[in-house]
């Protein structure tokens, strides 16, 4: 979401070190709490910090996280993956969506949405972000980027409610 | 009775059902990353305009301020409450309005146009968005016609023409609002449509003068627009833009308006604020960078158009208070050089009890002549020098015994106009009564009165030529010209009654 987070991730993206290793590096980042409170620890000198990625990391990305520590921004790498992630699926032409529905669509439901999507966004395949949400009352709500479809019970009953209590 | 309006509304809302048809339409959405004092970051929103209104989930607008790469800058027009991290918020694809009409009038109503006097919803037809450019070279007239203040320092020495931009400066509690609703009383049954905007006043004071104006008739043709002190700095900011999009509509349909910013320093402290928390460098004073066109926009709007755009005019009273007089502050600087002139008010005249506290030296009007009646340029003849003379000479009166007999009488003369010119509170004068008042000034008629009687002179006097001089009196009311017959027939007539 921030500028900072955003130029590391299109950096990590750019330098090629293979997915895997990124999607690896991070699970071992993330499930370990201890780990992440020693890399982000300030009080934790750099050079202790070095050596503790150089023990733990696949060297491909050990250069990049000991950057991050150095310049202190090792507490944003959950964002920085989200933007490396952005950059990996704008490279292979996927749209990602999110979809808030009540009752689970049906397969051939999803397949007939992802393609109307991929056709309006002109994009190679959709990635739908599935999420339950009850208060919706019923239908679906999908969202693009800023833009969003309501077919839900709950956005119709809002749009009645705004028609007949509008003075 | 009630039961039939409860079924009527029931098929009433049946219908509507019914006949519901649902749209889905796409919305453009944003979510909020940060809020805190009445600015709200959004992330998204990448197509919003500048200046646009937005909904919140609450059912709270904002209007977007600032663009950034990924977020933009919001200024709330209402209650941050339940505004939270992860909120919603919609596009409108509108910029900020206010709706305009003559339904306004007689209203009080605040920097968005909803009613706060209690008398129900306001129903216009028509909008207009609060920023609008101001009318353009071709459009403009000069300026011609006057704006009478009903205030005698100001009709005779410092004219006010329709369309014109007078600032009114001084400390506090020198009567700068005052003059500002004398002359909204003054234009009872002048066919103006007076507006007053209030940014950051206290309520109390609002009260006040929406009394004042009720009591004397003047709400019939009055506005009142009131971002008081307890309201956001967003809403005192769009407040003065409001009421002149409010006196645009007017102006368009060849009426002529009256507005009042009350005041324009506290409107420049409430962009501060805004500015600053919208992260915008501050400059002097902590002000941001375009302090200047905050208000040379705001003002550039009054204007006198021409007979082919309807010829309507919007003439403004800007309001700005200094503090210990200092007029060369940034602010008060700002204003004078936008503004066609300003009538400058000190605290020390007002405490001696000259009331309205007019500084004649300092105080000008840059239309000058132009917007003056002729009965009133030829009246107020040199009345600006005597008073320059009688103010150089004024150290001499300590020394009353060794003066010359010229001086004397020049001393005499200054302090009589002196004490003519003062005014009480909300009573306007006509022409005819400021013309005849300054004639017999002029020709040195109230010498042999003794300077504490003057206003009971004056005031009787008054009233006999209205008596006894009915056909002068409309004549100067119609024509608005002053002959030299007339003069001397007014000069007889103050004889007349002196001599009774």
């Amino acid at each position: 979401m921030n500028k900072q987070a955003d130029s590391y991730g299109r950096a990590l993206f750019e330098i090629g070190i293979k997915k895997r290793i990124i999607e690896e590096s991070r699970k071992l980042y993330s499930k370990n709490p201890a780990l992440k409170e020693a890399l982000c620890n300030p009080s934790v000198t750099k050079e202790e910090k070095h050596r503790v990625i150089d023990a733990i990391f696949s060297p491909k990305i050990r250069n990049f996280l000991k950057v991050l520590c150095d310049n202190g921004s090792m507490d944003q790498f959950e964002e920085i993956y989200r933007s490396y992630e952005g950059c990996c699926l704008e490279s292979e032409n996927i749209l990602t969506a999110k979809l808030i529905y009540v009752t689970e669509p049906q397969t051939e439901q999803l397949e007939a949405m992802k393609q109307t999507l991929a056709l309006k966004y002109d994009k190679d395949s959709v990635k739908l972000d599935m999420k339950q949400d009850a208060s919706l009352i019923g239908g679906f709500l999908l969202r693009v980027g800023d833009e969003e479809y309501d077919y839900s019970v709950k956005g119709r009953l809002a749009q009645l409610y705004k028609k007949l209590a509008w003075r | 009775m009630g039961n039939i309006c409860a079924e009527e509304i029931l098929s009433v809302l049946k219908n509507e059902i019914e006949h519901y048809e649902d749209k889905s339409q796409m919305q453009e959405v944003g979510t909020v990353i940060r809020a805190g004092d009445g600015i709200a970051t959004v992330y998204g929103l990448s197509r919003a305009m500048y200046g646009e209104l937005v909904v919140f989930e609450t059912g709270v607008e904002g209007i977007v301020q600032s663009l950034e790469e990924k977020t933009v800058g919001v200024v709330l027009l209402g209650s941050d409450h339940g505004i939270i991290e992860g909120s919603k918020v919609n596009r409108t694809g509108e910029r900020a309005c206010v709706g305009v009409g003559e339904e306004m009038i007689g209203r009080v109503v605040d920097a968005l146009g909803n009613p706060i006097d209690g008398k129900g919803k306001i129903k216009t037809t028509e909008k207009r968005p609060i920023e609008n450019p101001a009318p353009g070279v071709v459009e403009r007239k000069s300026v011609s016609e006057p704006m009478s203040t009903g205030i005698l320092a100001i009709d005779s020495m410092f004219p006010i023409g329709r369309g014109q931009r007078e600032l009114i400066i001084g400390d506090r509690q020198t009567g700068k609002t005052s003059i500002a609703v004398d002359t909204i009383l003054n234009q009872k049954g002048k066919d103006v449509v007076c507006i007053y905007v209030a940014i950051g006043q206290k309520s109390s004071t609002v009260a006040q003068i929406v009394n004042t104006l009720s009591k004397h008739g003047a709400m019939d043709y009055s506005i009142i627009v009131a971002a008081s002190a307890s309201e956001l700095a967003p809403l005192q900011y769009i407040a003065p833009y409001a009421g002149t999009a409010m006196a645009e509509y007017f102006m368009y349909r060849g009426k002529d308006v009256l507005i009042v910013y009350d005041d324009l320093s506290k409107h420049a402290v409430a962009y501060r604020a805004m500015s600053l928390l919208l992260k915008r460098p501050p400059g002097r004073e902590a002000y941001p960078g375009d302090v200047f066109y905050l208000h040379s926009r705001l003002l550039e709007r009054s204007s006198r158009l021409d007979e082919a755009h309807g010829g309507g005019s919007i003439t403004a009273l800007p309001i700005i208070e200094t503090l210990a007089g200092d007029v060369s502050a940034y602010i008060p600087t700002n204003v004078i050089s936008i503004t066609d002139g300003q009538i400058f008010l000190e605290s020390e005249l007002f405490f001696s009890g000259i009331r309205p506290a007019v500084n004649v030296g300092l105080s000008v009007s840059r239309v000058g002549g132009a917007a003056q009646t002729k009965a009133m340029k030829k009246a107020s003849g040199n009345l600006r020098i005597d008073l320059a003379q009688y103010r150089e000479m004024e150290v001499f009166t300590q020394f009353s015994s060794d003066l010359d007999a010229s001086t004397k009488e020049l001393l005499d003369h200054g302090s009589r106009l002196i004490e003519l010119l003062k005014q009480p509170l909300n009573q306007p004068m006509s022409l005819h009564a400021m013309v005849i008042s300054l004639c017999a000034a002029n020709h040195k008629l109230m010498l042999d009165v003794p300077l504490k009687e003057i206003k009971t002179f004056q005031r009787n006097m008054l009233a006999y030529m209205e008596k006894e001089y009915h056909a002068l009196v409309q004549k100067i009311e119609q024509e608005k010209i002053l002959t030299d017959e007339m003069i001397e027939e007014i000069i007889s007539g103050i004889k007349e009654f002196k001599s009774r």
